[in-house]
């Protein structure tokens, strides 16, 4: 523990305060994190959910509503993971650590994707790549220009595991980078130095470093691919194609939540396996991350023939997972139909009068009062949810600090982090069956969800809001004479803003752009951009559903823009020599 | 016999800054050699250029008689082949292995047997004093403990030359003195040459034997770290060298006489020139006066630190900031009049340049 903590923990030492702060800490996460789950494990207690289990598990349907789907998942899984670690491995490394021209433009490029929802992506995709699976006027840009692609590429495993990719590969680049940022130069001149060869100092001393970072990305990247329901909903339902995710939301959909608890149930044990071997890997790590500190000088491998070459393959990357969807959704928006990007551009997508013989006289998305009401209510949840998952973060957090490093304190992470292995889905499933009763198709079911899914983010950002403050700060002003409250206006809140706002914003992006959690919340009484722009898809409204997209793209990539997620703030490695 | 350590019209620039511009440097088989200097003098640049963790631009280096990098010739033989170990000044101790570990990996990467890599991490804890420390990781051990770690990571393999990067400079006073005491006992018993970079003069004087002095990317003077001190090349060097270092008093000619701060000084010294010198005095040799008396400069004293047998004093006035080390001082402290005598002859003068005249 550093003197720093010691002495923090001394001045929140006044016995009552913390204790108040423990439990109410605790509730919350019950609350949110343990009710849910309880809540799913209950159901399947029942009589409906045994029988529910020895159907999906034994039945006659068991082979094609758990194991296929859950070879899938596994599969998609594993890809994306693979690729992602490699992909956002390779980056992070040429970014950090070598003479890659252009490094700092890619570095940027390179977090962005994470900004961009997979289900875009997904719809992007389809731009480019449909057959005539959805009708003629569905077919995508290579298709309309006579290079109609295979069947395998339009829909289904391929395309769902390149559309994960695209999105998790800066998930992997975010949590790679800074691991290998601390790798200093002076460590692999010491190994150098004893005449080991590059392969040797890549196996003895730079891997073992970013291990636990590897470890880490990987399973948050099976994590979130496992659970992710809007890509194989887009890529993968029009040919039958089916994750645990799509099947849960069919057994939902069909009223049989006991068998989309028992899927749900299996997606989440699938995850959490994962997520544990990483932790420990992390643990084995953590007794060295810290050990590197700080002012590192890094060395930069020189590239010599290779940087070029290297530097276009990753700017064709970060090009081809951020400018290229975008493009083709804003593109596809103008079209008169979709993928149509050469034909007769026209604002009727989004400007137009109803027209009878357009999408059944559906008006362009601007004029649709009920996409008003939508941009509202997303708009409202986002921010809602935002200031509720950073005040249970302050609770929490504030929580796990003052009680230091105790078994109560690493109990209470680890429960804070349990959402990070839950889907989406599942959260938003086990809301609408725990509180459904009271709040169904209610705003705060959906903000209580969303701070349920969000609190893993939220306690993060108030851990690296702490970690600006040095106690030394708080105790000077206090010795300066400042009150409780001059401390924390004076001195706390200007340190720790810039970290808060920055949780903020990732919560509410995650809230605009997210479409697992929300599906089924939606009801029409409270529609929500991301599941608008699903239902628009679904139904054949194409070119509707990517403007939806467009604006959501610009919303959440205007909030990271007012926070500075983009600066170098966000990647101190950057706008280093 | 040839030198350990021959480096030859070395060059290196980074940017548009030079750190190194032209440097000689040769260091005896056995010797412990010490690059002393301001920061950004060039001595760390100069050292990795050694290991060969930089390339030069212009210029060569032999280790052993052998050349290990020449720029004309564009031979390089990398860091690792150079046989030589280097103590960083952060230690770089890898922090994912125990000490032991961090011992052991380069006697694996030389090649030796599990037997033979026993038996010399035993004697390398036994000659650090490291046993009992050996399961820990680099985190968990103190700053003189890592120091230690690091020493026997690369004494491993038996280098031939060893190289040290401000190896003290994290640690605190106590600790730095133990640690020198430590380094010359290493040094006379393992025989290795030594090469060590500081920018502290005193741990320079305490163990070099060699001494070299840089500055702006040049070397101002090496040697003897005694004859540095009582023949000092430059200004530089008489006013950066010794405890306390020697003072440089600017005397002006004026009236026929050398006069400093007024007063005539070194009468009848014509060879000095014609411009402005600066005069070298040590401190011992000046002395401070309660009274004023004729040709004794008035001063302020700013600071007056007993020291036992002595007192160590700092004055200032119309000739400049002067230190004086003279029998212990009776007279006021912090801010009290005292009265400065100059010796008859100064020990040394320099011109305004720098370049010694006497």
């Amino acid at each position: 523990m550093t003197p720093a903590s010691t002495s923090r923990a001394r001045l929140g030492g006044r016995s009552l305060a913390p204790a108040v702060l423990t439990v109410g800490a605790f509730a919350l996460v019950a609350l949110l994190v343990l009710a849910p789950l309880a809540h799913i494990g209950l159901a399947l207690a029942t009589e409906a959910g045994a029988a529910a289990l020895r159907d999906v598990f034994t039945g006659r349907i068991a082979t094609n509503m758990l194991w296929l789907p859950l070879k899938h998942t596994l599969l998609i899984g594993l890809a994306v993971t693979l690729a992602c670690v490699v992909l956002g491995g390779l980056l992070a490394w040429l970014v950090t650590m070598t003479d890659m021209p252009l490094r700092r433009v890619i570095g940027l490029l390179a977090a962005l994707p994470f900004m961009i929802p997979t289900f875009a992506v997904a719809l992007a995709w389809t731009v480019i790549f449909a057959n005539d699976r959805l009708g003629e006027a569905g077919i995508g840009v290579l298709a309309r220009l006579g290079a109609e692609p295979p069947a395998w590429l339009a829909w289904g495993a391929v395309p769902v595991t390149l559309v994960l990719i695209a999105h998790l590969y800066a998930i992997a680049y975010l949590m790679i980078a800074p691991a290998l940022a601390t790798v200093g130069r002076d460590l692999i001149a010491a190994a150098e130095i004893t005449g080991a060869s590059r392969a040797q100092v890549l196996k003895g001393v730079v891997f073992p470093l970013v291990a636990p970072a590897l470890a880490a990305a990987g399973a948050l990247c099976f994590a979130e691919a496992a659970s992710s329901f809007s890509a194989p909903a887009i890529l993968g339902l029009p040919v039958r194609f089916h994750t645990l995710a799509t099947r849960a939301y069919g057994a939902f959909e069909t009223g049989s939540p006991e068998r989309g608890y028992a899927l749900i149930a299996t997606m989440i044990v699938v995850s959490a396996a994962l997520l544990l071997l990483a932790a420990r890997a992390r643990r084995r790590g953590q007794s060295f991350a810290t050990a590197a500190g700080k002012g590192v000088v890094r060395a930069r491998m020189a590239l010599g023939a290779w940087r070029w070459p290297l530097a276009i393959a990753a700017l064709a990357l970060v090009t081809a997972t951020t400018i290229v969807p975008a493009l083709a959704l804003v593109l596809s928006s103008l079209s008169p139909q979709s993928g149509d990007v050469f034909g007769a551009w026209s604002w009727h997508y989004w400007l137009g009068a109803p027209d009878a013989a357009i999408a059944r006289g559906q008006p362009g998305i601007l004029r649709n009062p009920e996409l008003h009401r939508a941009f509202i209510v997303t708009l409202a949840a986002g921010l809602f949810t935002g200031v509720s998952a950073l005040a249970v973060g302050l609770v929490v957090g504030e929580a796990i600090a003052r009680l230091g490093a105790g078994t109560v304190a690493t109990t209470l992470r680890q429960l804070a982090f349990l959402p990070l292995l839950i889907p989406g889905l599942a959260i938003g499933a086990a809301f609408i069956g725990l509180y459904g009763a009271l709040l169904y198709g209610s705003f705060a079911l959906v903000v209580i969800a969303g701070v349920a899914a969000t609190l893993p983010f939220a306690v993060e950002s108030v851990a690296a809001a702490r970690a600006q403050i040095a106690a030394e700060l708080e105790e000077s002003a206090r010795l300066a004479g400042a009150g409780p409250l001059g401390v924390l206006v004076g001195v706390t809140l200007p340190l720790a803003a810039g970290k808060l706002l920055a949780g903020f914003v990732l919560v509410f992006v995650k809230m605009v752009r997210d479409l697992d959690l929300v599906i089924l919340l939606y009801t029409p009484a409270l529609p929500l951009l991301t599941v608008v722009a699903f239902r628009y898809a679904s139904d054949g409204f194409a070119q509707f559903a990517h403007a939806v997209a467009v604006v959501i793209l610009v919303l959440s990539i205007a909030a990271h823009l007012a926070a500075g997620g983009f600066g170098r703030a966000a990647q101190p490695w950057l706008a280093e020599r | 016999m040839s030198a350990a350590v021959r480096v030859r019209g070395m060059k290196r620039r980074f940017g548009r800054q030079v750190a190194l511009g032209g440097v000689d440097v040769d260091v005896a088989p056995g010797s412990f050699c010490v690059l002393l200097g301001p920061s950004g003098c060039g001595k760390t640049t100069l050292l990795r250029l050694i290991a060969g963790l930089e390339a030069p631009d212009e210029g060569r280096i032999e280790i052993d008689g052998r050349c290990v990098v020449d720029a004309s010739s564009g031979r390089t033989v990398p860091a690792g082949r150079r046989k030589l170990g280097m103590v960083f000044q952060g230690y770089a101790l890898w922090p994912h292995k125990t000490a032991a570990e961090n011992i052991d990996w380069p006697l694996r990467i030389a090649g030796l047997d599990r037997a033979a890599r026993r038996a010399r991490l035993a004697e390398l804890a036994a000659l650090l004093d490291l046993a009992p420390h050996l399961e820990r990781y680099p985190g968990e051990l103190s700053g003189g403990q890592q120091q230690r770690v690091a020493i026997a990571r690369c004494l491993g393999p038996r280098p031939r030359l060893l190289l040290f990067d401000e190896p003290l400079s994290n640690l605190d006073v106590q600790l730095r003195a133990e640690m020198r005491l430590e380094l010359l006992r290493l040094h006379g018993e393992t025989g290795v040459t030594i090469v060590y970079v500081t920018h502290d003069q005193s741990e320079a004087l305490a163990l070099a034997d060699h001494l070299v002095v840089l500055r702006d990317g040049r070397v101002e003077q090496a040697g003897v770290p005694s004859t540095l001190l009582t023949r000092p090349h430059t200004a530089f060097v008489a006013g950066f060298l010794g405890v306390p270092p020697a003072n440089l008093l600017t005397a002006a000619h004026q009236d026929g006489a050398w006069r400093i701060g007024g007063k005539a000084f070194a009468v009848g010294c014509a060879a000095w020139g014609d411009g402005p010198v600066q005069v070298m005095i040590r401190p011992e040799r000046l002395r401070l006066h309660e009274r004023p008396a004729a040709g004794l400069l008035q001063a302020v004293v700013v600071e007056a630190t007993p020291l036992g047998e002595r007192t160590l004093a700092r004055v200032e006035g119309a000739f400049g900031r002067a230190t004086v080390l003279m029998p212990p001082w009776v007279g006021g402290s912090h801010g009290a009049l005292a009265y400065l005598a100059l010796p008859p002859t100064p020990d040394a003068v320099f011109a305004a340049d720098g370049g010694r005249i006497t």
